[in-house]
């Protein structure tokens, strides 16, 4: 009996899990589907029963097999010797396993050195080539193909650099490289369950690497800074400094521009930069150039720092913050106040929290260090308006540093104003306390301590600390009642609940049964106290609608859809004067549809409240208008400033942009006809309609995970 | 990456809230469209000549009361018409080296 290729894989990710995995599971990891799966079952099943090996299948629980350590390690061994045995590689590790190689390799690579190596042909190896030279270019660097010669990268030193710390990053992930630089394979072996063939390389590749001595020196720049790295900012340069020592051994230097150089000089990173640089010197017994040093100290410059809860809250004195940067803080407060919360402008726990997340913001544009922001698509599908918001404050920062702000950094103000947001939902309360730990960035961690303060009332954050700050330091086990974390933690005698940071409805429950907290019978009014900017069904109304009305021309259509606003005592007598006088004076643009009329005039013309109504003619009126006359339905709007009827307004154009439904209306025999269009229409998405938007990003029931 | 310089676009119209929002709208969409840079506010037609805008947008009967200041005046008959919009505005911006 023997087992295809493909068996032999599902039966070595079998092998290696611990734990029952799905169906589903084996055939994402093999890139197949769940159908070929059980086919191939029926084989594996039948080779481990002939070795007396039973094989547990249980619905909604998933496949292991059943057996000790050592009697798995046999088989696996067997497996291993089977004629015609090779690693079945998925296509993203082929990949993987492909990009690797040629970051890593100095010589050319020949096709036939990587068909053994992929486990494929060469015409797959070729099209594998060219995915990789996608993601080569993304990351600046080129690849040169030529026939006997083979495959070689080319690029800038730092290029290179950059493009190995993003492979990494993306391949193994933050976590599993922490507790890597810490020492342990574990988490790295886990993460690769089930992609024998990538661990294989990857460990080859940390071999060279000095990783634990590099965390080291990340430890005492953290000490001698006086501050704390985010964890992924802590894996970022630990990762970087190993890197630079290898590289830097064999002769590869970054080259940096002077001016770079020079703005360098002053900044205390660079004094920081200059005694690591002379450690590894020492160590190594090397020199490192100039631009290594500066290379070192614009990581260290762009690295995102975690404050703590007294930074934000305001123990902290405010000078340590640059004027600058406060400056800049205020002018994008003052443009997100608009659209989201006028107090956004005088909240001081977030006018800090963003100032301190602006200066390794800063360093970063400056230099062009990119940054990860691995929750960027759930922000944007989350929270789509506040991202909006936070592009448009960003503008001041782009003119600031002359570059375009990359998405990924959008997303992290959107997360500061999106904190701020769920702050502003009120709670009432008595607290319950809890410790947050976040893997992830400052943006990240204040995201989720908002959202749980405005989720759960009853609990109070009493600390925000990162992973390795709670094995650092000793936490008084009576004085909370659980902790919060957005990565695996273990610590012994405290509940831990690990969610994901923008606390989707699973975590919600999680924490609600761990903590016991019931369901809050009173949700927090999404927008209580908040003036609500009207939407057009407010507006139309059986009152301010009329149909089919007779007119002899443009002045009696006037005064007649300015009487429905008159008789709701919206506006003053005068205003209806007003818009005709406008209509004088600059003539009938005011018909900006074909055979639709937009009348209006200014605020101060008379009127008293927002309104509109909007009247049918029996037959149609000229205005005069070179191109959309003759008139047959008219809008009348009354605003009371430039912004709040916006959102009615945005809406208005939707539908009169739609000439279905425009010509339903001017059909119309009936108001309940209009009432029905209009208040059936979703509001534009493109424009910035209103602030109760960003009610509605920040609002119950739109979380990730519903 | 040089960053492109934001387009800065003034919508008007006599009255500064409702016909030029709605041009101002439509705008948008289509400068969205484009992929560009931009910043499009609405308002009155006295604004026009002051204004620190790239481009001024107006109805053909502004136009006059609109030109003489640095902002390049381009008319448009239709607010509504995005097909007009994109076609003009993007003539023009290409005249401007914006595209």
């Amino acid at each position: 009996m023997s087992l295809s290729t493909r068996q032999c894989a599902i039966l070595r990710i079998l092998l290696d899990m611990d734990n029952p995995i799905s169906m589903s599971e084996i055939a994402s990891q093999l890139e197949i589907t769940p159908r070929m799966v059980r086919y191939d079952f029926r084989g594996i099943e039948r080779w481990l029963q002939a070795r007396d090996v039973q094989l547990i299948k249980k619905a909604n629980y998933g496949v292991f097999i059943e057996a000790p350590r050592e009697v798995r390690i046999d088989l696996i061994r067997e497996l291993e010797h089977l004629a015609g045995y090779h690693l079945i590689l998925s296509p993203t590790e082929r990949l993987h396993i492909l990009i690797l190689s040629l970051l890593k390799c100095d010589q050319p690579l020949l096709i036939k050195q990587l068909e053994p190596r992929l486990g494929v042909s060469r015409p797959t190896v070729l099209s594998d080539m060219n995915k990789a030279e996608k993601w080569l270019e993304e990351h600046n660097l080129s690849l040169i193909r030529r026939p006997h010669f083979g495959f070689k990268t080319v690029g800038k030193e730092g290029d290179w650099r950059k493009a190995v710390v993003d492979f990494l990053l993306e391949t193994v992930g933050e976590m599993p490289l922490l507790v890597l630089c810490k020492g342990s394979k574990a988490a790295l072996r886990s993460r690769m369950k089930g992609k024998v063939g990538l661990l294989r390389v990857l460990s080859a590749f940390f071999e060279n690497l000095d990783l634990s001595y590099s965390k080291k020196l990340v430890d005492s720049i953290e000490r001698m800074l006086h501050l704390q790295f985010t964890d992924d900012a802590c894996v970022s340069l630990v990762l970087h400094l190993a890197i630079l020592i290898g590289r830097v051994g064999q002769g590869k230097i970054v080259e940096l521009p002077p001016q770079h150089l020079k703005s360098l000089r002053e900044q205390r990173e660079f004094h920081a930069a200059k005694i690591i640089a002379d450690q590894i010197e020492q160590r190594f017994n090397t020199v490192l150039p100039k631009s290594e040093v500066a290379y070192i100290a614009i990581q260290l410059a762009g690295a995102k720092i975690r404050w703590t809860v007294s930074d934000i809250i305001g123990e902290r004195s405010a000078e340590e913050i640059e004027p600058g940067v406060l400056e800049m803080v205020d002018g994008m407060l003052a443009e997100a106040s608009i659209y989201l919360h006028p107090y956004l402008r005088v909240d001081q726990q977030l006018i800090r929290s963003l100032a301190f997340h602006l200066k390794p913001v800063l360093s970063r544009l400056r230099f062009g260090l990119p940054v990860r922001n691995p929750l960027l698509e759930d922000v944007k599908r989350q929270y789509p308006y506040i991202f909006k918001v936070a592009r448009r404050s960003s503008d001041i920062l782009e003119e600031k540093v002359s570059r375009r702000i990359p998405e990924e950094e959008i997303g992290y103000i959107a997360m500061h104003l999106g904190a701020a947001m769920e702050r502003l939902r009120p709670f009432p309360g008595v607290k319950r306390r809890v410790l947050v730990i976040c893997g992830e960035g400052v943006a990240t961690a204040w995201l989720l301590v908002s959202k749980m303060q405005a989720e759960f009332p009853e609990v109070e954050v009493v600390e925000v600390m990162s992973t390795s700050e709670v094995s650092r330091r000793h936490v008084f086990r009576g004085d909370i009642d659980a902790m919060i974390s957005t990565v695996p933690v273990e610590i012994v005698g405290i509940p831990i609940i690990v969610v994901s940071p923008l606390l989707g409805a699973k975590d919600k429950a999680r924490i609600r049964e761990v903590l016991k907290i019931g369901v809050s019978t009173s949700e927090p009014a999404d927008n209580a106290g908040e003036a609500e900017e009207p939407c057009l069904a407010t507006l139309i109304t059986t009152e301010t609608i009329r149909l089919r009305v007779a007119a002899n021309n443009w002045q009696e259509v006037v005064d007649k859809a300015g009487r429905l606003l008159l008789n709701t005592g919206a506006i003053e007598a005068r205003y209806i004067e007003a818009m005709k006088n406008i209509i004088v004076k600059y003539g009938p643009y005011i018909v900006i549809w074909p055979g639709i009329a937009l009348l209006h005039a200014r605020p101060e013309d008379g009127v008293k409240r927002l309104c509109m109504s909007l009247v049918t003619m029996q037959s149609s009126v000229k205005f005069g208008h070179l191109y959309n006359d003759p008139v047959d339905l008219v809008i009348a709007l009354g605003a009371v400033d430039d912004r709040s009827h916006l959102k009615a307004l945005a809406q208005l154009a939707e539908i009169l942009g739609d000439q279905e439904m425009v010509n339903e209306i001017k059909s119309a025999s009936a108001k309940k006809e209009i009432l029905e269009l209009v208040s059936g229409t979703p509001q534009k998405s493109s424009v910035m309609p209103s602030r109760k938007d960003a009610w509605s990003d920040v609002g119950n029931g739109k979380y990730l995970s519903q | 990456m040089a960053k492109k310089k934001r387009i800065e676009i003034l919508t008007v119209c006599g009255v500064g809230s409702g016909s030029s929002l709605i041009l101002r709208m439509y705008t948008e969409d289509v400068l969205e469209e484009l992929g560009l840079r931009y910043k499009v506010s609405a308002g009155q037609a006295s604004e026009a000549r002051g204004t620190k805008a790239d481009i001024v947008m107006c109805a053909p009967e502004f136009a006059v009361v609109c030109q003489g200041g640095s902002a390049e005046v381009v008319p448009i008959k239709g607010f509504t018409n995005k097909d007009e919009i994109r076609e003009t505005l993007t003539e023009v911006l290409k005249r401007k080296g914006f595209i």
